[in-house]
């Protein structure tokens, strides 16, 4: 361009390349003025299935390492790669990273399908102690941490969201078990949340770290500590919710939720983000006749909407997974819901199936996060099809503070 | 005063020479434009794990100067990688050569000064990445994380990527464009009537 420009002896022609040259340095002066100050990449539902894998991965292919650890390794390793090359300074995993879903202790062994258990009141054999729920728990949350491992080592600190599959049991009715809960403090505890070590991984400091029993705000059961917990970086402030507490299954602590977020804006927060497992709407991407299951916490819609009010007053984003989808929604105009569930885990859109948006329905995906010195947050999802083709992006939006 | 023989030796060499200058020269080229990405369809990723690579058919030993690439969300000072590649099967083979573009603004940026000669007429590739697969001595690895918007562009040959090990093909879509030399046979016919003449010319001055 600049020959050209030199070379051009009409005042017209040289109008055009002064106003590009602006136009070039004004790009360049908002790139600098506004830069990144902070990122985070979400993603969640990495385990495999033991039953019902997706069909790209049947069981009858599937790598012997997958079938005992249940991962989906392939697909999570990539995203992580991904990950790792974007640089972010933490990784939200938003739940479901084990398969599970049993009674995590040792005298509870579930069948393959999770649908029932056997119970051995003193394990005596070895075959019993290693079939315990209770090992299973730890041998896949062993390997998951593996995983993430190398991750961390690069700067990204790994924050855990507890999922279904985390603090629920199958056969005992897709209910909450407080070993389950405990279980998952054993295995992520140290995450949850280390501040010298946030710092040492990511040259930040994290402050007003939040990671009690906050069970007694929404009357819980059980001690939610490293459950439910909050923690800011810079003026950003972060809130991990559980979405299955023992005894109020498929609701979130929109109370204790309410507090955190008007304390945290009380002391100056301008950016909110929120990260729980279930969707709080449920994105309906079925095109058959078979309606789309209902994932999310709208099967309670006054304790869903109390929450989606919270969220939505203190402008907060909502990021999830547990449907093993990408959607982003504004469910009531406003606020976003990130849907990034599908990092490995089988497809809910079937192979073949009709759905709402073919896309991207059968996208292995995951989110990464911009923060701008003034507020403005950028939010990039990226992903790669069921065949592993090219990493694309599938939607961007920018949040105006 | 100078002798005839004097002026004609020189009256040849000054032939000789503009002969060589005119063969040696070859017109400066867009060798490759996709044209400019409309945004359309989804875009493609480039950093340190996800690559793009596009083949071309050169027609003649091309002489690469410039390369630049359609690159979005970038910082200013970030920078990639364009590579060169030959074609094996289809798929980006040997790495020829790679140089380090820093990205500056959302939009084209590229590099310029190269000089890669290709080694004859064929199929090549040129890869956008946020390395090479192959190290190369003295180029840093890049930094950068980037966007390559697709849609509304004409790609010119097979298309690949790679995400943490070997290219794959796959159809996709990404800005590219290459400016070069290309050798023009009618220089090659000057340089033969050139010398030709000088042969014929010393010929009668030898006579």
């Amino acid at each position: 361009m600049n020959k050209i420009c030199m070379r051009a002896t009409p005042l017209t022609l040289k109008s055009i390349c002064l106003a590009l040259a602006v136009v070039a340095l004004a790009s360049t002066a908002h790139a600098q003025t506004d830069p990144v100050v902070l990122s985070f990449s979400t993603v969640g539902d990495s385990r495999q299935d033991p039953v019902s894998p997706d069909g790209t991965t049947p069981l009858a292919t599937m790598s012997g390492q997958d079938k005992l650890w249940l991962q989906n390794s392939k697909a999570f390793s990539r995203i992580l790669r991904s990950i790792q090359a974007q640089k972010p300074s933490m990784l939200f995993f938003n739940g479901d990273m084990v398969h599970g879903y049993g009674w995590a202790d040792f005298t509870h062994t579930s069948n393959a399908a999770g649908s029932a258990f056997t119970s051995v009141a003193a394990p005596t054999t070895v075959s019993e102690v290693v079939n315990s729920d209770l090992v299973k728990f730890y041998q896949q949350y062993a390997f998951w941490r593996g995983m993430v491992a190398p991750v961390m080592e690069t700067g990204t600190y790994i924050v855990p969201v507890p999922g279904n599959h985390e603090v629920q049991c199958k056969a005992c009715g897709k209910k909450a078990k407080v070993e389950n809960e405990n279980a998952w403090r054993a295995n992520m505890g140290d995450l949850i949340i280390d501040a010298t070590r946030f710092k040492a991984t990511t040259g930040y400091d994290v402050s007003n770290v939040n990671t009690g029993d906050n069970a007694a705000y929404d009357s819980l059961s059980t001690p939610q500590n490293g459950l439910s917990y909050s923690f800011d970086v810079g003026t950003a402030h972060f809130a991990v919710i559980n979405t299955d507490p023992v005894g109020a299954d498929g609701t979130g602590p929109s109370n204790w939720l309410s507090a955190d977020l008007g304390a945290a804006k009380g002391r100056g927060a301008k950016n909110f983000f929120v990260f729980g497992h279930k969707p709080i709407y449920t994105y309906s991407y079925s095109a058959t006749s078979t309606p789309t299951p209902a994932a999310g916490l709208d099967s309670n819609l006054p304790a869903r909407d109390a929450l989606w009010n919270v969220i939505s007053n203190y402008g907060a984003t909502y990021f999830c997974g547990h449907e093993h989808i990408f959607n982003m929604q504004q469910p009531t105009g406003g606020a976003w819901q990130v849907l990034v569930g599908a990092g490995g885990s089988p497809f809910e859109s079937k192979q073949g199936a009709a759905s709402l948006n073919p896309a991207t329905d059968r996208s292995y995906s995951w989110a990464t996060v911009s923060v701008r010195k003034s507020g403005k947050v950028d939010i990039t999802a990226y992903g790669f099809n069921d065949s592993y083709g090219p990493t694309q992006v599938l939607k961007q939006v920018t949040l105006a503070h | 005063m100078q002798t005839k023989p004097t002026i004609m030796f020189k009256q040849l060499t000054v032939a000789l020479a503009a002969t060589l200058m005119l063969a040696g020269s070859a017109s400066a080229a867009n060798l490759l434009d996709t044209g400019t990405p409309n945004g359309s369809t989804f875009a493609g990723t480039v950093d340190t794990t996800d690559f793009l690579a596009l083949q071309f058919n050169a027609p003649s030993a091309w002489q690469i100067d410039s390369i630049a690439a359609f690159l979005t969300g970038g910082n200013a000072g970030d920078h990639f990688s364009v590579s060169l590649y030959q074609d094996a099967a289809n798929l980006p083979g040997d790495l020829l050569a790679s140089a380090k573009v820093s990205f500056a603004v959302d939009g084209w940026n590229g590099v310029s000064g190269l000089g890669w000669q290709l080694p004859s007429a064929g199929l090549y590739w040129l890869a956008v990445e946020g390395t090479t697969l192959e190290a190369v001595p003295g180029l840093p690895v890049p930094d950068g994380a980037f966007q390559a918007p697709a849609g509304g562009l004409s790609m010119p040959g097979a298309t690949a990527f790679a995400s943490g090990g070997a290219y794959q093909a796959a159809p996709l879509q990404f800005g590219l464009q290459v400016t070069g030399a290309v050798p023009e046979p009618m220089s090659v016919l000057m340089l033969a009537c050139g010398l030709i003449g000088v042969v014929i010319a010393a010929r009668r001055k030898s006579v």
